[in-house]
């Protein structure tokens, strides 16, 4: 239970920092992937903080108190698969200019186009678990 | 507010739930991921994730009423566009294994180089995808 209203309280933090950020804004993840043409780095100034908080947050945790908070990682193979997973969603990120958390972040809207985003992008991850799980041999 | 100070703000809350969500219940934010344990319809895989996106659902619709800007952009591009972008977008962030709160928030706030690695392929391939569209302006 507890659990549960951590987790729902960080995902209204989390959603309503989506929208204070500008990444709710497509224009904007666009204008700053347009660095060949009308560069606008303002979500550098999201990057930048966020990455930093986490980071000092875990190391800072894991100093005070080893015992509970370990840093650990599990990262991803760097094949082929990685590689072109990256690509593919660069290029889908690029086009539109959402990524999965502000396409749920947008349907706040309730305007067509974004429900009908938002379900590609579910359609798009269960196609993809089933194909990888097809692949490595499971179900 | 201006631009560069709601980025910042925006940046901490995202920053800040993430370490908080590390911290309390000991694994890494990643929407991509959530999405994909809520696909499994077991309710036993997808815990406390539901109540997470259920969340930010209630936040992103009371964003109509004390910030309708930030989500008030209309989708203009063509239907196909929108449906062929949102595949590639989820279904890319499973094969890459995180999208840009798994990969770029979280992964590189852990040092992954992989995510490092992600997040510049990210960024550099939709560059790519806004310059062979034609740019934003």
């Amino acid at each position: 239970m507890k659990q549960n209203v951590f987790a729902f309280l960080a995902g209204v933090v989390f959603a309503l920092g989506l929208g204070v950020s500008g990444m709710s804004q497509p224009s904007k993840v666009r204008g700053f992937l347009d660095f060949f043409g009308d560069w606008d780095i303002t979500l550098l100034f999201v990057l930048g903080p966020a990455v930093c908080i986490y980071l000092l947050g875990t190391r800072i945790a894991a100093w005070v108190s080893p015992e509970r908070f370990r840093v650990s990682s599990d990262p991803e193979r760097m094949g082929v698969r990685f590689f072109s997973g990256c690509i593919l969603f660069g290029i889908g990120w690029g086009m539109v200019g959402l990524c999965p958390g502000p396409s749920i972040v947008i349907l706040g809207q309730g305007s067509f186009p974004t429900v009908l985003f938002f379900l590609f992008v579910l359609l798009g991850i269960y196609g993809a678990d089933r194909v990888l799980a097809g692949l490595s041999g499971e179900k | 507010m201006n631009d560069y100070l709601s980025a910042l703000a925006g940046g901490v809350l995202l920053g800040g739930t993430a370490l908080f969500l590390r911290l309390a219940l000991g694994y890494p934010l990643g929407i991509s991921g959530f999405l994909s344990k809520a696909l499994s319809f077991k309710l036993t895989v997808a815990g406390w994730r539901l109540s997470f996106l259920a969340g930010m659902l209630l936040a992103a619709l009371s964003l109509n009423w004390i910030y309708p800007s930030a989500i008030s952009e209309p989708l203009s591009a063509d239907l196909w566009v929108l449906g062929l972008a949102a595949l590639l977008v989820g279904g890319g962030a499973r094969i890459a294994g995180g999208c840009t709160s798994g990969h770029s928030l979280c992964g590189m706030g852990n040092l992954d180089l992989d995510s490092v690695v992600a997040t510049v392929i990210f960024i550099v391939s939709g560059a790519v995808a806004v310059l062979v569209m034609g740019g934003t302006s």
